[in-house]
C-alpha cells in the first residue's frame, strides 16, 4: 500500500526544505527525509542498517565521518499497523544543503541506494547520485520546531577547539603556577604556548559568537513570540477555545498498556554507549482539526522560543545538541528526533523539571498523553505515565552517527569560550574569569 | 499526609539500628518452595517492625524477583523492570558501570540471578548475640529448603568510620512529617525533607503521586491478608520498599598509596597533604566535617554537620564539584540552577543508606595486607531506576556531571586509570590524573523489602502448578 501523502502531496514538500538557524559563524541545518518502506523489504533493510550501525561503531564504516559538515545523522524504521512502515533519515549539518547532499550522494551512493531500495517509490536500478539527491529532496519534510544547541559551531571548529583545549589543559598541568601567580601572567604563558602551536593558527580569527546582528535577532524573536501569542488568541474567541479544550482534556483517552519490557530492553540496550544518546519518536496526533490546529500553533511558538536560546541552552536545558519536531503524513503524525547528552532518565527528568509546560502543550495533542489542564499544566508532570508514553512512542534507532562522540554541549560551549577568549584583544580579556573556564 | 503504618513496615526503613552494631547479611537460595514458605511464615512473626524499640536483636528480610518466583508467586503485576531484570543482567551492569573487574561474570556471588533469592539481615548489640542468632538460623536452613550462598558479616564501628577512614552514615534524608526522622532533621534544614513515597510504597512521592506498586489478583489472596488496591487486586507493595545490596570491595592501600604518591614533597610523604587530597575526593574530612564549612582543615566540632548546601560554593573552591558527596547528592548546587529548583531536583534522587563495612580494618593504610574488606552497600528506595540507578549512572559515573568532562567519582566511580579529577582553585584548577579504580563490585542484587502483611501473604501462597 502506498500512502498518497508520502509521495509528496501538497503541504509536504516545501520550497524551503530546511530550517537555517541563526548564527554569526556557520549556520546549522536540519534535513530530514521520510519515506514509506515496502513491507517485504523491511527485514533486509533492518539487517543492512544493523550492519551499517555496527560498522560505524567499530570505526570500519567511514562514509559519515568523511562528510566534514555532518554533526549527527540517524536512520530509523518506524513500524505501524495502519500506515505501514516508514523509514526516517535525519541529518544535522553545517552550511549549505546543496553541498551536503552532493557530497553525501557522491560518497554514499551505494549505501543510500541499498537503503532506499526499500522505499516503496524508489525505482533506480543502480546507485546514481543525481537520482538519489532528487529522491531525498522529494521526500524531505519540514521541521516545525527545531533547536540547535551549539549554535554557530561547525563540526570542524568543534573538533579543533576540543583538541586545542586538551593541549592547553596539558600545558597548564605542566605549568602548575604557584598560588598567587597573577592570572594575566598565566594567560600570557598560554598565549605564547598557543602561538608556537602550528596547528592552532585558526584560533586568532575566532569571532565572538554573539554579534550585534544576533542581539537584534534575539529582540526580533521576542517580538515574534508575542506575535505567536496573538496567533494563539486567533484560534478563535479565547473563551470558547478554552471550553472546547477543557472538554477534550477531560475526556480524551489516556490509558495505554505501556511499553513492553522487550521494547524497553531493545531501546536501552543501545543507549549510553557514548556521552550522547539519540531518540526517535513518532506518535499520532489526536483526531480532529481542533487538536491539529492547536498543535501547529504551539509548535510555531516553540520554534520561536528555540530561536531565542543562546549559549547551548534552551530554557535551562543544556543537554540538547539537535532536536526537531515535524508533522508528517498529512499532519496526522508527530515526529520527534533528538540528539542529547547523558542518560534517557536524566533527559526526561530535565524535560519534566524545566520545560514540562512546553512539552505538555505539544504532546498533549497526541494520543494517550497523560491528562493535562489548560494545555500547559499537569501532563508531563505525571512522571511515570509521561515516561511510559515516551518509551511507547519511541522507536529503535537503527543507525546513528555522531561526529564528536565524547563531547557534551556544555563542554563544546566551554571550549568555545576559551577559544574566543584567546582571540580577544588581550586588554579586553578578564584573565581570572578566563582561567576559571578550565 | 497519611501517617506511616509503622506496624506494617520492616524496621530497617526507619532505623539504621545504630544501637545494634553487629550485623550479618545472609544470602540464601530457595531449594524447596513449600518448606521455605513455612520458614518465612515463622520468620514473619519475629521480623523487627518499625514500631517501637528493638533492644538487643533485629531481624529483617528481603527477596529478589527470582526469590519471589521461587517461593511460588506466579502472577504479580507491577514489579518494575529494573527489579525484574536484576542487578547482574547485562543491561543493568552497563548502566551501573559494572565492567572489567566489577563485571558480574567476575563476582564472587550473584552473577547467576537464580542463585540469589533471600536476604536475611541480622542485627545484634553484642558480637556473641549475633553469633548466636546466626547459629540458630543456620541450624534451620537445610530443613527449610534453604541454601546459604554467602554471608557477609558487617559491623558499625564505634567511630562510625568506613575502611578508607571517613565517618559514614551522616547524611540521610528526613521523611517529611515523620517523627523518627527527627534526628536527621535536627541536623539539617527543611531542604532535606523528602516525601515518604520516595522510600515506602503506598505513600505520595516527590511528584505528589503514589509510586507504582506490585499487586496480585484478589482471588490469590482469599484471606485478604493484603490491603485492597482497587480493580480486583490486592496491594503487595504497600509499606514495602526496594533494597539495593552491593558488596563493594575497597582497596584501601591502593587508595592511600595513590594519594601519597600525588602529594609527596621533597621530604617524602606528607600525611597532612595526603589527607587534604582525600577530603577533596570525598567532600568531607575524615571526622565527617564538610569541606564547605571547614575548607582549610578538619574540624571535629563539625563531625556530624549536615546543615549545608553547595550553592554558596558554586565553583567548588571548597568542595570540588566532582567530590563523592556532591555527586551523590548535589543538594542546592546544580550549576546554573536556582538553589530551590536544584534542591527539588536532587530530592527526587535520594537514598536511605543502610550500608556497613565488612572485613577487618587495615593496620597501616599504606600497606596492602591482602585482606578482603569493603562496604556492604545497602540502600532503600521506592523507584530503583529513578533513585539508586540514577545516582550511580547520572551522577557518580557521569563523565559530564555538572559541566565536568572526562571524570567520574574519584572515590567510588568506575575508573579506568585514565580519568581526571578537577579541583577548583584560584588562579587555576589543579587536576589529578591517572586515577585507578579503588573499589570493585563483588556481588549484589535488587531485593524487595516487603511490608509485614506482604510477608505473611508470601508465606501463605498456594503452591503453583508445575510448569
Ligand atoms: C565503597 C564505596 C563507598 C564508600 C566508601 C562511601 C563513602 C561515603 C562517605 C564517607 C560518605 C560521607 C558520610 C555521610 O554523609 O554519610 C558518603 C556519602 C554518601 N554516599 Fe557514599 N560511599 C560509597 C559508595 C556509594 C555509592 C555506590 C553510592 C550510591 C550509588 C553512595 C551514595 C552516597 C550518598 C547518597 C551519600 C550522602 C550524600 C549527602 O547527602 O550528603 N555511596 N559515602
Amino acid at each position: 500500500m502506498q500512502h498518497a501523502l508520502l509521495r509528496g502531496g501538497p503541504g509536504l514538500v516545501h520550497t524551503q526544505l530546511t530550517m537555517p538557524v541563526r548564527s554569526s559563524v556557520v549556520s546549522q541545518r536540519i534535513f530530514t527525509v521520510v519515506v514509506k518502506a515496502c513491507p517485504p523489504r523491511v527485514a533486509d533493510l533492518q539487517a543492512f542498517l544493523g550492519a551499517l550501525d555496527a560498522a560505524i561503531r567499530a570505526g570500519t564504516e567511514t562514509l559519515f565521518s568523511s562528510l566534514e559538515q555532518l554533526h549527527f545523522c540517524s536512520f530509523t524504521i518506524f513500524p505501524d499497523d495502519q500506515l505501514g512502515p516508514s523509514l526516517v533519515f535525519e541529518s544535522n549539518i553545517d552550511g549549505s544543503l546543496d553541498d551536503y547532499l552532493a557530497a553525501l550522494c557522491r560518497a554514499g551512493a551505494a549505501t543510500l541506494h541499498a537503503i532506499f531500495a526499500a522505499g516503496c517509490d524508489y525505482h533506480a536500478s543502480s546507485p546514481q547520485p543525481e537520482l538519489l539527491q532528487a529522491y531525498l529532496r522529494a521526500h524531505a519534510i519540514r521541521p516545525a520546531t527545531a533547536f540547535v544547541g551549539n549554535v554557530g559551531r561547525s563540526v570542524r571548529r568543534i573538533r579543533q577547539e576540543a583538541a586545542l583545549v586538551a593541549r592547553i589543559e596539558e600545558f597548564l598541568d605542566e605549568l602548575a603556577p604557584p598560588r598567587g601567580t597573577a592570572p594575566a601572567t598565566i594567560v600570557d604563558n598560554v598565549r605564547a604556548f598557543v602561538r608556537n602551536d602550528p596547528a592552532a593558527h585558526w584560533v586568532w580569527d575566532v569571532q565572538p559568537r554573539l554579534t550585534a546582528a544576533d542581539f537584534c535577532a534575539r529582540w526580533f524573536s521576542v517580538v515574534a513570540v508575542a506575535a505567536g501569542a496573538l496567533a494563539l488568541v486567533s484560534l478563535g474567541p479565547l473563551g470558547a477555545y478554552v471550553v472546547a479544550l477543557r472538554r477534550r482534556e477531560l475526556t480524551d483517552p489516556v490509558d495505554i498498556p505501556g511499553p513492553s519490557p522487550e521494547h524497553v530492553q531493545a531501546l536501552t540496550e543501545r543507549e549510553d554507549q557514548i556521552v550522547q544518546n539519540h531518540m526517535s519518536s513518532l506518535c499520532y496526533v489526536k483526531p480532529g482539526a481542533f487538536r491539529r490546529r492547536t498543535l501547529k500553533v504551539v509548535l510555531f511558538a516553540a520554534n520561536l522560543v528555540a530561536r531565542v536560546s543562546v549559549g547551548g541552552k534552551l530554557l535551562g536545558l543544556d543537554s540538547l545538541h539537535f532536536a526537531h519536531w515535524a508533522l508528517i503524513d498529512g499532519d496526522t503524525r508527530l515526529l520527534f528526533l533528538t540528539n542529547y547528552d547523558g542518560s534517557w532518565e536524566n533527559y526526561l527528568d530535565d524535560f519534566i523539571d524545566k520545560v514540562a509546560a512546553g512539552l505538555t502543550a505539544i504532546w498533549s495533542n497526541t494520543r494517550n498523553f497523560p491528562r493535562t489542564s489548560f494545555l500547559l499544566l499537569d501532563g508531563a508532570k505525571d512522571e511515570k505515565r509521561f515516561k511510559a508514553v515516551a518509551r511507547t512512542t519511541q522507536a529503535y534507532t537503527n543507525v546513528w552517527y555522531s561526529a564528536y562522540r565524547g563531547l557534551p554541549v556544555t563542554c563544546i560551549e566551554k571550549n568555545r569560550a576559551i577559544c574566543e577568549g584567546l582571540a580577544a584583544a588581550p586588554r579586553t580579556l578578564d584573565s581570572a574569569a578566563w582561567l576559571r573556564l578550565f | 499526609m497519611s501517617a506511616l503504618e509503622r506496624n506494617d513496615m520492616q524496621g530497617l526503613l526507619l532505623s539504621a539500628y545504630g544501637h545494634l552494631p553487629w550485623s550479618a547479611n545472609v544470602v540464601l537460595r530457595i531449594d524447596a518452595a513449600a518448606r521455605a514458605r513455612g520458614w518465612l511464615g515463622s520468620l514473619a512473626g519475629s521480623v523487627t517492625s518499625a514500631l517501637g524499640k528493638h533492644r538487643t536483636r533485629g531481624t529483617n528480610v528481603a527477596l529478589t524477583y527470582c526469590g519471589l518466583r521461587a517461593l511460588g508467586l506466579g502472577g504479580a503485576a507491577g514489579f518494575p523492570l529494573a527489579f525484574v531484570d536484576g542487578m547482574a543482567s547485562a543491561r543493568r551492569a552497563r548502566l551501573l558501570g559494572d565492567c572489567g573487574a566489577s563485571a558480574p561474570g567476575a563476582w564472587s556471588w550473584g552473577s547467576d540471578p537464580d542463585s540469589v533469592h533471600v536476604l536475611l539481615m541480622l542485627f545484634a548489640d553484642e558480637e556473641t548475640g549475633l553469633a548466636a542468632a546466626l547459629a540458630e538460623h543456620r541450624a534451620a536452613f537445610a530443613a527449610n529448603g534453604l541454601h546459604e550462598i554467602v554471608t557477609l558479616a558487617t559491623r558499625r564501628h564505634r567511630d562510625g568510620k568506613e575502611h578508607f577512614g571517613f565517618s559514614d552514615g551522616i547524611a540521610q534524608p528526613a521523611i517529611r512529617g515523620e517523627r523518627s526522622s527527627e534526628p536527621a532533621r535536627r541536623r539539617t534544614n527543611p531542604d532535606n525533607d523528602v516525601a515518604a513515597g520516595e522510600f515506602v510504597l503506598g505513600y505520595r512521592n516527590e511528584y505528589g503521586r503514589l509510586p507504582d506498586t506490585p499487586a496480585v489478583d484478589a482471588a490469590a489472596d482469599p484471606g485478604a491478608v493484603l490491603a485492597g488496591a482497587g480493580g480486583g487486586t490486592h496491594d503487595l507493595g504497600r509499606n514495602g520498599s526496594y533494597l539495593v545490596f552491593r558488596q563493594i570491595e575497597q582497596d584501601v592501600a591502593a587508595f592511600w598509596r595513590f594519594l601519597d604518591d600525588r602529594t609527596r614533597g621533597s621530604e617524602g610523604s606528607d600525611s597532612a597533604a595526603r589527607e587534604r587530597l582525600a577530603a577533596k575526593f570525598l567532600g568531607r574530612w575524615p571526622s565527617g566535617a564538610p569541606l564547605v564549612q571547614a575548607p582549610l582543615a578538619d574540624d571535629p566540632q563539625l563531625a556530624a554537620a549536615n546543615d549545608f548546601g553547595f550553592a554558596a560554593d558554586r565553583r567548588g573552591l571548597s568542595c570540588p564539584v566532582g567530590a563523592h558527596i556532591r555527586r551523590a547528592n548535589p543538594r542546592d548546587g546544580f550549576a546554573d540552577e536556582a538553589p530551590r529548583q536544584s534542591v527539588r531536583r536532587s530530592n527526587r534522587h535520594r537514598l536511605l543508606r543502610r550500608g556497613r563495612p565488612y572485613g577487618p580494618r587495615i593496620a597501616n593504610v599504606l600497606e596492602d595486607d591482602g585482606a578482603s574488606r569493603g562496604l556492604a552497600f545497602i540502600c532503600l528506595n521506592s523507584d530503583i531506576e529513578r533513585q539508586f540507578e540514577f545516582v550511580q549512572q547520572t551522577w557518580i559515573n557521569n563523565v559530564t556531571f555538572c559541566g565536568l568532562a572526562n571524570e567520574v567519582d574519584p572515590l567510588v566511580g568506575a575508573q579506568n586509570g585514565s580519568g581526571f579529577y578537577t579541583i577548583a582553585d584560584d588562579p587555576l584548577r589543579a587536576r589529578v590524573k591517572g586515577i585507578p579504580r579503588f573499589v570493585t563490585t563483588k556481588g549484589g542484587a535488587y531485593f524487595f523489602l516487603p511490608g509485614l502483611r506482604a510477608l505473611r501473604f508470601l508465606a501463605s501462597l498456594e503452591p503453583v502448578a508445575a510448569g
